[in-house]
Order: C-alpha cells, then structure tokens, then sequence
C-alpha cells in the first residue's frame, strides 16, 4: 500500500465518514467556499511498538489517542508534512510535551456554534459570543476547549514552537478545510 | 470511527475542486425552499376542484418546502462525493482551484 510519508508533529487533515456531523461539517466548508473534503483532524505524535502511526485528536468526549494508519492510506487525506518546522530550539519535543498535555482537553462547543454562524456569515453574533469561553491570552497557557484542527493550530501557534499555520490570528475558528487546504496548496512555501 | 477502503494515498500534484457550484447551492437551499412552498400555495389556490382549506393547503407547503429541502440536501451530499474523488484524482475538477495566498509567518 502506498501510505503518505508521516513525522512526528505532521497536521492530517482526513476524511472521516459519512454521518450526518461529518456531512454538516462538510456543509459549514462549503457555505465558505472551502473544500468540502476534510471533516476532521489528527496530529501525529509517534509510532508505537508494532510501527503503527499514533496521533492525538479532538472529539467530543475530549481530546484523545488515534490511529492514523487509515488515515495515512487514504488518498484523500492531506498532510503537511514536507512543511518546514524549526527544530533549533527544541520546538517539537515541547510540541510533543504540548500535546500529551492536551489529552482529555474538552470539546470547544461555543467554537462549533461560532463557525457556524461564521458559516452562515453572522460574525458579529460569533464575536459575541467568544466571551464565554475565551480561550487564554497569557502564553503557553493551552486553552480549556478545543476542537479537532483548532487542537493542532494552538499548538502550531504556541510561543515556544512557533511553526507556521492557517488562520493565523483565529486558530479557534480554524476548521479541517483550512487544514485540508493549506497541505494541498502547500501554503507554507 | 472506522474508515471506509479507498484507493491509496498518493504524493502525486494535488487537486482540488475550484467550482463554486456548490457553494451556491448551499447558500440558496432557503430560498428554494422557500419558493417551492410558495409556489405549491399558488398552485393548490389555482388547481381547478382541488377545494383545500387553509389548514390543508399549508400543510401542502410545508411538504413541498421539505422536498425541496430534501432534494438539496441530496444533491450537496453528492457534491461532497465528487468533491472527494477529485481528491482522490478519480474525476477532474469542474474548475482548477486557485492557488490560496501563502503563509506569512
């Protein structure tokens, strides 16, 4: 089989089925003229005993170990990983350290209900309501909720790894079609 | 959650629909929704021994209204197929995706 090349710190942004969440998903990336491929991220973190690639993802039970074998043998998955990422001051390893911290981080719902009234292009409902579960300013504090491609752009953005990532400024907003994008169009050049 | 078989991943160019057809379709499934359940009104008003009280033509709206939604939803259902086998470069985009702006940090 021929499976994507993959890293520790790689970014996958996949498809993952056809329920009804994975559709609307979809749906939200269409009303904002993105691709309507991706419904979901997984960081890739390690390898485990037996080879098997193993990432981190956000979910709504909280962010949580994954598989990526399947992921990284679908050819509609997009990864970053010919992305240049500084490792001069050990980014990955407190990358890494990051996202180890991150397991069991809760679902960001209120981020959900903000891309979707971005979506349907109601930003000053979505400003409104970010207070409520604002995401801390202080740095290398990792926020409280998050979702899945949210997940990966904090930790991109963290101070202390600093790698380049769509939605720079917004990573709450940032949705897998950001992700999906940014590898197909190699953004990062 | 369990991934479907798929053809293998490749790290040939990528591909990307660039067609806005579909987002124009989502973003007037409301106002096909909407006028279909106008036009059944009209329809059910001008339809010659059809007889219906208000409740009954309402409810004719309201169906029709759901069958438009209904038929969108679908169609946008297989828009993301197409989408995802031009991912997978099993069909050809309608329209090249333009190349977004590059990353700046």
């Amino acid at each position: 089989m021929n499976a994507l090349a993959a890293a520790p710190g790689d970014v996958l942004a996949v498809w993952d089925g056809d329920g009804p969440g994975a559709e609307l998903i979809r749906l939200g990336a269409l009303l904002e003229g993105k691709p309507a491929v991706a419904n979901h991220v997984v960081i890739v973190t390690h390898q485990d005993q037996v080879g098997r690639w193993m990432g981190i993802q956000g979910q709504p039970g909280g962010v949580g170990p994954v598989d990526c074998t399947p992921y990284l043998s679908d050819a509609r998955t997009r990864s970053n990983n010919a992305q240049p990422r500084l490792d001069d001051h050990a980014q990955l390893a407190t990358f890494l350290a990051s996202a180890a911290k991150s397991l069991g981080i809760a679902y960001d719902w209120v981020a959900i209900g903000e891309n979707a009234l971005q979506a349907l292009h109601v930003q000053d409902l979505s400003k409104e309501i970010d207070p409520l579960w604002r995401w801390p300013s202080d740095h290398n504090l990792l926020p409280g909720h998050v979702v899945c491609s949210s997940l990966a752009a904090m930790l991109y953005d963290l101070p202390a790894v600093g790698w380049a990532h769509p939605d720079l400024g917004e990573e709450r907003q940032c949705a897998p079609a950001d992700w999906w994008q940014w590898s197909n169009a190699q953004s990062w050049g | 959650m369990a991934v479907e078989s798929n053809p293998p991943a490749t790290t040939s160019a990528p591909v990307a629909e660039g067609s806005l057809l579909g987002r124009g379709v989502a973003l007037l499934t409301p106002v096909f929704a909407i006028a279909a359940g106008w036009i059944a009104g009209v329809v059910a008003h001008l339809v010659p021994g059809a007889n219906l009280d208000q409740t009954q033509i309402v409810a004719f709206m309201i169906a029709v209204s759901t069958s438009a939604l209904t038929a969108a939803w679908k169609w946008l259902q297989g828009w993301q197929q197409h989408e995802s086998l031009v991912a997978q470069g099993l069909a050809p985009p309608r329209k090249q995706a333009p190349t977004p702006k590059k990353a700046t940090s």
